[in-house]
C-alpha cells in the first residue's frame, strides 16, 4: 500500500522501561509541546496501526506507533493544527464527537496524544453483530442495546460529525463501524482514529489507510487492484460511500452490497469484485442478481426519503462518486426520519420504535406488532412558505408524526434548521393526547405552546393567535402558523386512523 | 419473532483458523503452560471483536506421537483445550492433519453459497520433526483446493530447525529465548493478526500476507 516500509526493516519500537511484572509502573511519554507524561506500561489494545495507552489519569490515550514512518510527524502537525478550524465556536460542542489529537508524542517513539472518548461508549460493530448482542444482553443487560432510534439518532451524529469535516476540506479515511464508538440508549457517537484524517487537494496529509474493506469505495477497491498506476486517494467522495454503506448497515443491520451474487471460484476476488468493480445494490430495482436468498429488511420501511437517496448512493453512486448524497443530504433526512418514528406496542420487540411511512403500516416492520394507544394520530405537514399572500397550498418541505408527548423545537419551528452547535434544543410545543376511557372517538389531541413568540391557528379565515402556555386542538384541516412575515412556517393537521 | 431481522447476508463467510500446536516432550512444564494460557488469551481477544465473533472458526490440531485435531467451531462455541505435552514430534503427520481439514471442513465459494475465506494457519513447535514431512509440506504449498491464504511458522527455542520451517511456508518467525511472557505476546500478535483478517479477509492489495499484519512483538524475528 505504499506507505509501508522495505521488509526486514524493523519498525519496532523499544519496550518500555523497567520491569514486566508492572507494579504501578509508569512509562514517562514526551510530547511535541515538551510535556512529559505518565502512562501505563501496558497498552490496552493493540491495533493494527500502533499500540493504545492510557495515561496515568485515565483521561487521555497515547497511541504508539507500529511503523512511525518521517511523513506521518508532519501529517500529525497538519491535523492537529486544523482542530482550531473545525471546532470552530463551538469547541465544547464539537468536542463529543471528535477524539480530535491534541499533541504529538516525540518519545519513547512517534505517537500521538488525544482524548479518551466519554465512558459508555463502545464501537458500533458491536451492536451490528447478532452473536454480539446476544454477549452483551446478558453480560451487560438487555438496556445497553438501546433502541432502533438510538441508531437514527446516532447516524444523525455521524452525518453531522462527518459533514464539519468535509465543509473544512478533510476527509476522515476510514469511516467504519469500529471508528465509531456509540450508544444506542442515548444515540449518542464519537468518532475515533482521527489521526488518519486527509486534506483534500494537499499533499500535506498522506493517505495512511484507504480504509476497511466494507466501507470502501468501489474506485478505490478497483484503484487498489491495478497495477503500475498511481494507488487511488481516499477523497471526500469515498468518505461519502462509507457514509451511506454505515447509515444503510445501522438502520437496517445489512451491507448493502453483500448479497448473493457470484463472482469468482476465489473468495479473495470474489469479495474484491462485490466490493468494487462488480459492485451491485441488493435492492437495485431492475437487476435482481444480487438479492439476499432469504428475506432482508428493505429501505422501503424508512420512507421515499431515505429510499432515494440509498438509491442515489448505491446504484449511480458506486459507479458515479459525484452522485452521491453528501454527508449534509444524509443529515437531513436523518432528522426527518427520527420525526417519523411511532414507538412499537410490543414491550418485548428489540427494535422498540419503526418508521411510520406515508401511506404505510402502522405494524412495526421488525416483529409486526400494531401500534397501540390512539386512535388516531395527527400527521403534521411543514409548509415552506413560497411568497405568495393567502396561498392555500404550499411545497411540503417535511412531514411529522404526532405522539403523545412528541415535542417540537427549533428545527421544526424555524426555516432551514438543524440541530446542531448554537441551536437551542429546548422544546418549543409538545403533543397532548387525551383519551376519553369511556369513548375512543372522543380522545383529543392538541398542540401546547411552550415557547413560540409567535403562533397562530389559522384554520378559519381569521387567524387566532395561541399565546405561549396555550393549548390548540388538533382536528382534521387545522392550519398552524409559527412565526410571522415572510418566514412564517406554515403546518397542515391530517388525522390518522391507526 | 422479536429479535432484529439481520437478514442472510451477515457475515456467512466465515474465516477458518487452525491452530498447530506441539505438544512434544520438550514442552512440557512451563511452555505447555504458556501455550495453554496463549490459546485463552486468543479465545478472549476474539471473543471481545464482534467481526472476529461473526467470522471466526478455530480448529486446534496438536502432534506429539501423533496428531489429533479438535473440529472446526464457531468461535461461540469453541472451548479452548487443556493441552498436555509429552511423546516425539509428529509434524508431519499434524501437516497431513491440516491438509485433510482443508479439504473436509472448506467451503468453496459457489453461485449456491457464499464460501469461507481463505483459512489462516499458525504452526507453534520447538523442535525437529521425527517423522517424514516434507511430502505434506508440499501437499499443502501446491494445493489448488482449499489453499491456505496464511500460514505463518513460529520455531521456538535452539532446537527448532528453521530449515524446515522454510520449506513449510515462507513466513517463518522465530523466538530464541522462550519465556511465558513471549509465547503470551505471540499469542496476543495472532490474535491481531486474526482480528485484522476478520475485518479485511479480502486482503484487497497485493496480499504480502506478513506485511498486511501487524507487526510481531519484539521477541520475536521474522526470519
Amino acid at each position: 500500500m505504499g506507505n509501508r516500509p522495505p521488509r526486514g526493516h524493523d519498525p519496532r519500537t523499544p519496550a518500555a522501561p523497567g520491569n514486566t511484572t508492572a507494579t504501578a509502573q509508569m512509562m514517562p511519554v514526551v510530547t511535541s509541546d515538551r510535556r512529559t507524561i505518565a502512562c501505563a506500561t501496558e497498552p490496552f489494545s493493540y491495533g493494527s496501526e500502533g499500540r493504545l495507552y492510557f495515561t496515568a489519569d485515565h483521561q487521555y490515550v497515547v497511541k504508539l506507533y507500529n511503523r512511525p514512518e518521517a511523513w506521518r510527524e508532519a501529517s500529525l502537525h497538519t491535523i492537529i493544527r486544523k482542530r482550531a478550524a473545525v471546532m470552530g465556536h463551538h469547541v465544547e460542542y464539537w468536542s463529543r464527537y471528535f477524539c480530535w489529537p491534541e499533541a504529538l508524542v516525540m518519545r519513547p517513539s512517534l505517537g500521538m496524544y488525544m482524548p479518551r472518548a466519554r465512558p459508555g461508549l463502545r464501537p458500533l460493530a458491536q451492536f451490528l453483530s447478532p452473536r454480539f448482542r446476544k454477549r452483551l444482553a446478558a453480560e451487560v443487560g438487555p438496556g445497553v442495546l438501546g433502541s432502533w432510534i438510538g441508531h437514527v439518532g446516532i447516524m444523525i451524529k455521524l452525518a453531522r460529525t462527518v459533514n464539519r469535516l468535509h465543509n473544512n476540506g478533510l476527509c476522515h479515511s476510514d469511516l467504519s463501524t469500529n471508528n465509531l464508538l456509540v450508544n444506542p440508549a442515548t444515540g449518542d457517537a464519537t468518532l475515533i482514529d482521527c489521526d488518519g484524517l486527509v486534506e483534500t487537494g494537499s499533499n500535506i496529509l498522506l493517505p495512511t489507510v484507504l480504509g476497511t474493506p466494507d466501507y470502501m469505495a468501489p474506485e478505490l477497491v478497483i484503484g487498489m487492484m491495478a497495477r503500475g498506476v498511481e494507488p487511488p486517494q481516499p477523497t471526500v467522495a469515498t468518505d461519502r460511500h462509507a457514509l451511506a454503506v454505515l447509515i444503510y448497515q445501522s438502520l437496517l443491520f445489512h451491507h448493502p452490497l453483500r448479497g448473493s451474487k457470484f463472482h469468482s471460484p476465489d473468495p479473495d476476488e470474489d469479495e474484491r469484485l462485490m466490493l468494487g468493480k462488480g459492485a451491485l445494490y441488493i435492492e437495485h430495482p431492475t437487476d435482481h442478481s444480487n438479492r439476499p436468498k432469504t428475506p432482508f429488511m428493505r429501505a422501503s420501511i424508512l420512507g421515499k426519503q431515505m429510499q432515494d437517496l440509498f438509491a442515489r448512493a448505491f446504484i449511480e453512486g458506486v459507479r458515479h462518486p459525484e452522485q452521491r448524497p453528501l454527508a449534509a443530504e444524509w443529515e437531513g433526512a436523518l432528522v426527518r426520519l427520527y420525526d417519523q418514528t411511532l414507538p412499537c406496542s410490543n414491550p418485548a420487540c428489540e427494535a422498540k420504535s419503526f418508521v411510520y411511512v406515508e401511506g404505510g403500516s402502522t405494524r412495526c416492520p421488525w416483529c409486526h406488532t400494531e401500534a397501540k394507544g390512539p386512535r388516531q394520530i395527527p400527521i403534521l405537514s411543514f409548509c415552506k412558505p413560497d411568497g405568495r399572500i393567502n396561498s392555500t397550498t404550499y411545497p411540503v418541505d417535511f412531514r411529522l408524526v404526532g405522539w403523545p408527548k412528541r415535542t417540537l423545537h427549533t428545527w421544526h419551528v424555524e426555516l432551514g434548521k438543524l440541530p446542531g452547535p448554537g441551536v437551542e434544543a429546548a422544546p418549543l410545543a409538545a403533543f397532548q393526547w387525551e383519551p376519553d376511557p369511556r369513548a375512543r372517538a372522543r380522545e383529543v389531541w392538541s398542540l401546547v405552546n411552550l415557547a413560540i413568540p409567535q403562533m397562530a391557528d389559522a384554520t378559519g379565515a381569521t387567524p387566532v393567535p395561541v399565546p405561549v402556555g396555550r393549548a390548540v386542538e388538533l382536528r382534521p384541516g387545522t392550519r398552524l402558523v409559527f412565526g410571522g412575515g415572510d418566514r412564517a412556517r406554515v403546518v397542515e393537521v391530517h388525522m390518522q386512523g391507526i | 419473532m422479536n429479535g432484529l431481522n439481520f437478514g442472510d447476508n451477515t457475515p456467512t463467510r466465515r474465516l477458518p483458523v487452525y491452530l498447530l500446536l506441539d505438544t512434544s516432550g520438550s514442552m512440557a512444564g512451563a511452555p505447555i503452560v504458556a501455550v495453554n494460557n496463549g490459546v485463552g488469551l486468543l479465545y478472549r481477544e476474539l471473543m471481545n471483536n464482534p467481526n472476529a465473533l461473526e467470522t471466526v472458526w478455530i480448529s486446534v490440531i496438536t502432534f506429539a506421537q501423533d496428531a489429533k485435531r479438535t473440529p472446526l467451531t464457531d468461535l461461540s462455541t469453541f472451548t479452548p483445550p487443556v493441552l498436555t505435552a509429552g511423546g516425539p514430534t509428529a509434524l508431519g503427520a499434524a501437516l497431513r492433519e491440516l491438509g485433510r481439514a482443508l479439504d473436509s471442513d472448506v467451503i468453496a465459494n459457489s453461485p449456491d453459497r457464499k464460501g469461507d475465506y481463505k483459512p489462516l494457519a499458525f504452526l507453534l513447535t520447538d523442535g525437529a520433526p521425527t517423522d517424514e514431512w516434507r511430502s505434506a509440506a508440499q501437499e499443502l504449498k501446491q494445493r489448488a483446493k482449499a489453499p491456505l491464504g496464511t500460514f505463518v511458522a513460529l520455531g521456538c527455542g535452539d532446537e527448532v530447525k528453521v530449515d524446515v520451517l522454510k520449506e513449510i511456508t515462507d513466513q517463518v518467525l522465530l523466538m530464541r529465548d522462550v519465556q511465558a511472557d513471549s509465547l503470551q505476546e505471540f499469542f496476543r500478535w495472532v490474535s491481531a493478526s486474526v482480528k485484522q483478517a476478520s475485518i479485511a479477509a479480502p486482503r484487497l492489495g497485493s496480499g504480502e500476507s506478513l506485511t498486511a499484519m501487524p507487526p510481531p512483538p519484539p521477541s520475536i524475528e521474522v526470519l
